[in-house]
This record gives C-alpha cells, sequence and structure tokens, in this order.
C-alpha cells in the first residue's frame, strides 16, 4: 500500500529541515560515543537517569548511546561500571556500557577490566582531568591491552599530548582512540597536531562534545580532517543531546558527512569488538 | 508534522565583533543570509563596535545600519554616565527609545563595570522607568566561569519592574539559578548555552515558557545548537513559540514609549 507522500515524509526531508521542524532523525542510524549517567555533586544536572536519556534519545532519533557513568569517572569505579552496565541490561540495543578504569586503583584495572568486558562492555572510558593521571602513565596499560585485544572503542578525556597520542595509537593498532571533546570545532594552530594524528593514524578520531561552540569552526573541522574522523558525542547529562547534536544537524555540510558523523563511523567501530 | 517555529534571535551581533575569522559575518547582508540559512527570522542586534569599540560608536551605527530593516531590531549597548562617555541616564534610555532600539546590553566585564549599587543604581534606575529590557553580557565562554549572583539578586529585587536577561545563561547554576526564578518574575534566561539535560522545558514548565528567550550569539557563537535545543525540548508547540520568538516580543512591546 503506498503511502501518501509529501515534502514532511522522513524520505525526503533533510536533516537540516527535520533538526528546524524538532522531527526526529530517521535515516540516518545515530550513535552518540560519549555520555555518562547519574548523580554528580559539581552541578544539578535534571534528569541524569537511563530512562530520561533514551527519552530524549527517542526525541531526537538517537539510536544508540554509549554511557560511562558519572559515579566511575569520579569516586568509585567499581559500583559507576556497574551503574553503566545495569543501564545497559535495562536499554538492550539501545544504551552501551563502557568500562571507566581509575588508575589511582593501579592493582585493581587489570580485574576490572576484564570483569566489565566479560560482562559485556563495548568500550572503554578514561578521564585523566578528573582522575588526575596521565594518559601515558603505567596503571592505564592493562586497559590499552584489553582494548587491543578485543578490539575496542578507547575515549579519553586527556591524552597528554599529540606525540604521546600517536605512540599509543601506533601502539596498540588495534583499540579505536577517540580523543574526547577534540571534535567540536577547529581551534588554534597548537591544536593542529592533534589534527595531523587523526589524519596520519588510521584508528584514531575526534569526539564532537563540547559546550561551547564558536561560529563556522565545526564546519572548517570537518574540512580538515573530513567527516570520516569525526564521532557525535554530546557528554549527557552535563549536557543535553538536543543542544549538542544541533552543531551537526545544522552545519553547512552534506548529509552524507552528517550521516558519518552522527553514527556511520562509529556503528562500524562498535561491530569489531572480539 | 511540526512546523518550523518563528525564530527571533535575542541574542545577534551587526557588523564587526573582535576574535572573527575569515566565515564570519560582518554587515547587515551577511548576517542576514546566516540568518536564512538557519531559518531566523528576526533577531535583537547590538552592534559589535558597541561592545568591541564604545557604545558612543555603536549606539549610532546599529540604528543607522538597521534602518528600514524589520527583520533586525536594535539594542543599545549601556553603562553609567558620571564619565560623561555617554548622556546622563535618563536622557540616555529616552534617547534609545526614540531612536527606536527597545532594549539595553550591560557589557560588564569588557567595560570594567564593578556592578557595584553605587555605580550602576542610577542606571538601572531609568531602564526600569521606561520598563526596557537589560541584558546582562558578561562576555562569557564556559560553564565552569562564575556568574555575578550578588548583582543579578540586587538588581531584580530592587527594581522589579526592569526585566532582567541573563545572556548565554550556563547549565552550571541551577542551584543558584533556580533561586532567583522561583522569587523573583522579572528574571529571564536566554538560551544560547543554556544546556543542561531538558532544561528548557523544565525551566518552562516551572516558571512559564515566557521566562525563556531564544537567542544564538550569532556571529560569535554557533547557532544549530541553539536552535535544536528549542525544537527538540520536551515541552509543548505553544511552549515552544513562546519561547523562540513570543517572550521576547513581549518584552520589547512592553517598553514605555
Ligand atoms: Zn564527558
Amino acid at each position: 500500500m503506498a503511502q501518501v507522500t509529501s515534502e514532511a515524509d522522513s524520505g525526503t526531508m533533510t536533516i537540516r529541515e527535520a533538526a528546524l521542524r524538532g522531527e526526529p532523525i530517521a535515516d540516518a542510524f545515530i550513535v552518540n560515543n560519549h555520555s555518562h549517567l547519574g548523580l554528580y555533586y559539581g552541578f544539578a544536572q535534571p534528569a541524569p537517569d537511563a530512562d530520561s536519556l533514551v527519552r530524549t534519545m527517542d526525541r531526537i532519533g538517537i539510536d544508540q548511546t554509549c554511557v560511562f557513568s558519572s559515579l566511575a569517572i569520579t569516586a568509585d569505579m567499581r559500583r559507576g561500571n556497574d551503574l553503566s552496565l545495569a543501564a545497559a541490561r535495562r536499554h538492550p540495543g539501545r544504551l552501551l556500557a563502557y568500562a571507566v578504569p581509575d588508575p589511582n586503583l593501579a592493582g585493581q584495572v587489570r580485574d576490572e577490566m576484564q570483569r566489565c568486558i566479560d560482562a559485556g562492555v563495548r568500550g572503554i572510558k578514561f578521564h585523566t582531568g578528573l582522575h588526575e593521571y596521565p594518559f601515558a602513565g603505567p596503571a592505564y596499560v592493562p586497559a590499552f591491552e584489553l582494548a587491543d585485544t578485543h578490539r575496542l572503542p578507547l575515549i579519553s578525556h586527556g591524552v597528554d599530548s599529540p606525540d604521546v597520542l600517536q605512540r599509543t595509537a601506533r601502539s596498540y593498532p588495534n583499540a579505536h582512540f577517540i580523543v574526547a571533546h577534540a571534535g567540536a570545532g577547529r581551534k588554534h594552530p597548537e591544536m593542529d597536531r592533534t589534527y595531523d594524528v587523526a589524519l596520519e593514524e588510521p584508528n584514531v578520531y575526534l569526539d564532537t562534545a563540547g559546550s561551547v561552540a564558536q561560529f563556522g569552526l565545526f564546519t572548517q573541522l570537518v574540512e580538515h580532517v573530513g567527516a570520516g574522523r569525526i564521532l557525535y558525542g554530546d557528554d549527557f547529562p552535563w549536557m543535553c543531546p538536543t543542544h549538542q547534536i544541533g552543531r551537526i544537524l545544522l552545519a553547512p555540510i552534506t548529509d552524507d558527512e552528517k550521516k558519518q558523523i552522527l553514527g556511520g563511523t562509529m556503528r562500524r567501530l562498535l561491530s569489531t569488538r572480539q | 508534522m511540526r512546523e518550523i517555529p518563528h525564530l527571533f534571535d535575542a541574542n545577534a551581533f551587526l557588523g564587526p565583533i573582535f576574535l572573527r575569522h575569515d566565515d564570519t559575518p560582518d554587515d547587515v547582508p551577511r548576517l542576514l543570509r546566516l540568518m536564512d540559512e538557519n531559518a531566523i527570522r528576526r533577531a535583537l542586534v547590538t552592534h559589535g563596535l558597541a561592545k568591541w569599540q564604545h557604545p558612543a560608536v555603536g549606539n549610532r551605527l546599529v540604528i543607522e545600519e538597521t534602518k528600514g530593516i524589520d527583520r533586525l531590531v536594535p539594542c543599545w549597548v549601556v553603562m553609567p554616565s558620571i564619565t560623561g562617555e555617554l548622556p546622563p541616564e535618563r536622557e540616555l534610555v529616552a534617547e534609545l527609545l526614540e531612536s527606536g532600539a527597545r532594549a539595553a546590553r550591560l557589557c560588564t566585564g569588557m567595560n570594567r563595570l564593578t556592578l557595584e549599587p553605587f555605580e550602576v543604581d542610577a542606571l538601572l534606575e531609568a531602564l526600569a522607568e521606561r520598563r526596557v529590557p537589560l541584558f546582562l553580557d558578561t562576555n562569557n565562554r564556559h560553564w565552569s566561569e562564575e556568574r555575578p549572583w550578588r548583582f543579578i539578586e540586587w538588581a531584580v529585587r530592587t527594581y522589579p519592574t526592569l526585566p532582567l536577561v541573563l545572556l548565554r545563561e550556563p547549565p552550571a547554576n541551577f542551584r543558584t539559578l533556580f533561586t532567583l526564578m522561583e522569587r523573583h518574575a522579572n528574571l529571564y534566561i536566554e538560551t544560547s548555552y543554556f544546556q543542561g539535560h531538558d532544561a528548557i522545558a523544565h525551566v518552562a514548565g516551572r516558571w512559564g515558557a515566557e521566562r525563556l528567550l531564544f537567542g544564538t550569539g550569532v556571529p560569535e557563537w554557533d547557532p544549530g545548537m541553539a536552535i535544536t535545543g528549542l525544537t527538540y525540548a520536551s515541552f509543548s508547540v505553544d511552549e515552544r513559540d513562546m519561547v523562540a520568538g513570543g517572550s521576547l516580543q513581549r518584552l520589547l512591546d512592553n517598553c514605555i514609549v
């Protein structure tokens, strides 16, 4: 039975038009590669729970979100990872749990990462800033090794320097390295080395999450590194996906580029798990 | 199928802004083109040179450059008159309204204002008398920066007829902000940086959609995030349309001309 068609049908509506109308993006598979969950001491974050996140995803048309609880990146790695795993079990196929190592508990990192991998996590997240620990520090090595062995995405907030990132990416070629917050917009020339690494290393990607968005710089970044190196992330519930995704949906780039950034590439990175 | 909202941007600049790049619109035709590309129908505009050179220059330019363009409503940058840089407060506000402007912007850090009551009381009183909405521009970038809460609390309490709009209000201050939203009906939020999870719908549900003004911060900031933050918010189309432009229009119409 043929359906009545109009410009309003999702099949013919551009991503831009759907975004302006506030209609769910129907014809792109969208994966948010960077999200937290749960309560956080630092400021009030409304509705930070898994069910509320999924409701917001439905409104926008986000298919999958990678989650690493706020507790895991702060005071309690194990309880925090359990929160992420429980959220993924509650919303199978929609929320994908990541494991977070706390490098300050160096003696527990390998066992905790292995426990989480056995429980089905889909990736690993570092927060070198909150954990006050360098990306190149020895306590992270078990996490790098497991990401490499299991061919997982590994997103890090903080990579020490572009050179350290490049060395690490070469040392663990089967892991997919994602530089958190580095894909929000092209910055000053000193940032360009990170972009060079993303261009030179086939396993390095840039994440779009970031509250600050200077006019035009995201489009310049897409032109500079190509849509295939950039992955959509929104940092829920520190920021709202409704805002964060607008950087991509309304950018003056093609719909094919938008689809790559929104999830096309990330879906492939998530599919390599062994 | 939802209609595209009638966007009336409460936070836009006309002309050159500091630290722009080659793609940044810096004149009226380029700004209008940017607005068209993003379905922004109207904008309340401050002149870039009113903020980044001096209000005595930019306030005149914004009137000249928006003449005959209904889509652009001028906004002046204001400051205390004691130095003679601008006319005495009451005259300044009268000139603002006579020129066709319908709003004022206070550039706190840029103009090295302390915001102590002794410094700005005459200015706020003159604006409150004519109910000219005051947009507070702290030139903030990131949510971690301090906000002038003591001033904000004093201003909305002391001048209840003065609508005070917080530009680029970040998502990290709800414990403070919500207290003031609860107590003072003349406090308003511009939404361009208001990125707390579903926070726009939350505030609209609690204090009314008319307390929120859609804004983008163009051409300094990317309009895309501000727009989808509005269009995907979890509230009714009526609430969305109020935030999109109804709230701002209401404040502009409320000026005693
Ligand atoms: Zn994050």
